[in-house]
């Protein structure tokens, strides 16, 4: 386990300068920035709507969110961690430190999956953080007299649940092709028809939908942490770890 | 793991093949004493890289045994490689990082004082420059920072591929100090190359890999007191002189600049000596000389294709 620590610690380290490590930290920041000026500039007419404003907030922010921010995020820190070992070859390197292998591949997808999970706290946090600002500023838009955040921290974990699918294939993709276009491409293509085909009957066997079908649950209000897209991408992601690690295991081969 | 052993690196039959009948590795026996220098040379594509990866434990599907400290690497592969430096094909460096923080990494993963990084860095000249991004070094830094990385754990053994690739003069000349100091400290260096001047120079053992075979293996100086002096023979005109004393039933050969005459003696010399200058032939030199490790390699190899 000290050795996983260390691991995950020297990942930490070398995201130091990433693209995944700076967006993890600013873009957060960045739709909280706007979504903040969406009602500081436009108070009067959420004023008028009388609805929930954190409601309001959410969906919002989880229209784009579900469908391009979080799955795009997700392809770029699974390209970023995986780059920063092809850029010169050190999957070799990494795997003559005296480690067990499985804890040295376990230790750069949990930095993954942790850098979206922190996005996605961050994102959460921030818009708090706005809800509660706005109250003071802009009392008339009513962010004061509701208590339903709890709602929409509960979505941010679903999304993430949802994404780990997107994650998984795509980390596999980005330890597979060195290049940007080849794993991001494929991605991005998938997204879109992720998207497009949510509302499929058998979408929820496709994990570049779950995030669309998860914000069609938040305005239908379904709370329920595993619904079938959800247990989908955890599968998914389950199995394609392991799918991974065996083809680590195989490349250093070569 | 065995303190008893008498090769720090042994091998029994090594054996390995990327595609079943392409055999990189063909019953290869390795014989590495500790605190030698041990220069594993072949040419490219010879199983030199393929060999320090079943060394490394990146690949384990070989066939034979591998013993390293006297213990089997599929039994003791972290004992093994805590004790262990190694640099393999390029230096694996983070390019986004400085010099400073790839040192950091490597020994927060090896939990390793930072002094220790610093230490490593000073024993390679590069701490001044440890600051800079590693994007920013030339190739030769770069060499020399994966250098830095391998001993940064006071290894006891230490498996260098090709360590001299895109350095000057100057850094090989520094690097082949480097390592007659650390052999000198204990430390076992096995490192593999394809630049035979400078193994020469470098080593105390030598192994010869030839498409997967190991075709000798032994001490520098007993390959070179192997080879039998031979005379070289220097003229006006070596093709003239070659053809001149081919029609007297003398047997000679081009040798670069030079005509190689073959492990003759004195009498012999100085008869053809006679002949030459008989014929008008100035001779600029005749003198004695070992084979180049160079020159035996090409013997060694070419003799295995022969057969």
């Amino acid at each position: 386990m000290n050795k996983f620590w260390l691991a995950l610690r020297s990942e930490f380290l070398k995201s130091r300068r990433t693209l995944a490590l700076a967006t993890a930290a600013w873009l957060p920041a960045l739709i909280a920035g706007l979504a903040f000026a969406l009602f500081y500039f436009r108070s009067e007419d959420f004023a008028k709507m009388g609805a929930d404003p954190w409601q309001m907030m959410a969906a919002n922010v989880f229209g784009l969110y579900a469908v391009l921010i979080l799955p795009m995020y997700a392809m770029v820190v699974a390209f970023s961690t995986n780059q920063v070992e092809h850029a010169s070859n050190a999957w070799k390197n990494l795997f003559t430190l005296p480690y067990p292998r499985l804890t040295i591949y376990l230790s750069k997808w949990a930095f993954a999956f942790l850098l979206i999970l922190a996005f996605s706290l961050l994102l959460c946090g921030w818009l708090y953080l706005v809800g509660n600002v706005l109250a003071v500023l802009k009392p008339e838009i009513g962010f004061q007299d509701f208590n339903s955040f709890g709602m929409t921290a509960r979505f941010f974990i679903k999304f993430f649940l949802a994404v780990l699918g997107v994650f998984s294939i795509q980390f596999l993709l980005s330890f597979y092709w060195r290049d940007f276009i080849r794993p991001v491409g494929a991605g991005l293509a998938l997204t879109i028809a992720g998207a497009i085909g949510a509302g499929w009957e058998y979408a929820w066997l496709f994990p570049y939908s779950a995030t669309v079908r998860v914000s069609e649950q938040f305005r239908k209000e379904q709370l329920s942490f595993f619904p079938p897209e959800i247990l989908v991408s955890l599968l998914a992601s389950g199995v394609l770890f392991l799918v991974g690690y065996l083809l680590a295991l195989r490349r250093i081969r070569r | 793991m065995a303190h008893n052993y008498q090769y720090l690196i042994e091998t029994e039959a090594l054996s390995f093949a990327y595609h079943p009948g392409q055999q990189a590795l063909a019953q290869v026996s390795l014989q590495v004493k500790p605190g030698a220098i041990y220069g594993f040379i072949g040419q490219n594509g010879a199983g030199k890289t393929t060999a320090i990866k079943v060394l490394l434990s990146l690949l384990d599907n070989y066939e034979g045994k591998v013993h390293i400290f006297g213990a089997d690497i599929r039994k003791k592969r972290k004992e093994i490689l805590a004790r262990t430096g190694s640099l393999v094909e390029e230096p694996a460096l983070y390019h986004h990082l400085t010099g400073w923080e790839n040192m950091l990494n490597r020994s927060l993963l090896l939990r390793l004082p930072k002094s220790r990084a610093e230490e490593a860095l000073r024993q390679l000249g590069l701490f001044d420059a440890r600051h800079k991004k590693v994007s920013a070094y030339s190739q030769g830094m770069r060499q020399r920072l994966g250098i830095a990385q391998a001993l940064m754990s006071s290894p006891e053994l230490l498996i260098l591929d090709e360590p001299t690739n895109s350095l000057d003069p100057n850094g090989i000349r520094e690097i082949r100090q480097l390592l007659a100091n650390l052999a000198a400290g204990g430390v076992t260096v096995f490192l593999s190359s394809h630049v035979l001047s400078e193994v020469e120079k470098a080593v105390t053992d030598i192994g010869i890999i030839h498409q997967g075979r190991l075709l000798f293996q032994g001490p520098m100086a007993g390959l070179r007191e192997g080879a039998r002096e031979e005379a070289y023979l220097d003229t006006g005109d070596n093709l003239q002189c070659l053809e001149l004393l081919r029609q007297h039933g003398i047997t000679a050969n081009m040798a670069g600049q030079k005509l190689n005459l073959g492990s003759i003696g004195r009498e012999e010399a100085a008869r053809i000596n006679t002949l030459l200058a008989g014929q008008g032939v100035k001779v600029y030199a005749l003198e004695w000389a070992r084979k180049s490790l160079e020159q035996l390699f090409f013997e060694i190899t070419n003799t295995a294709d022969a057969l």
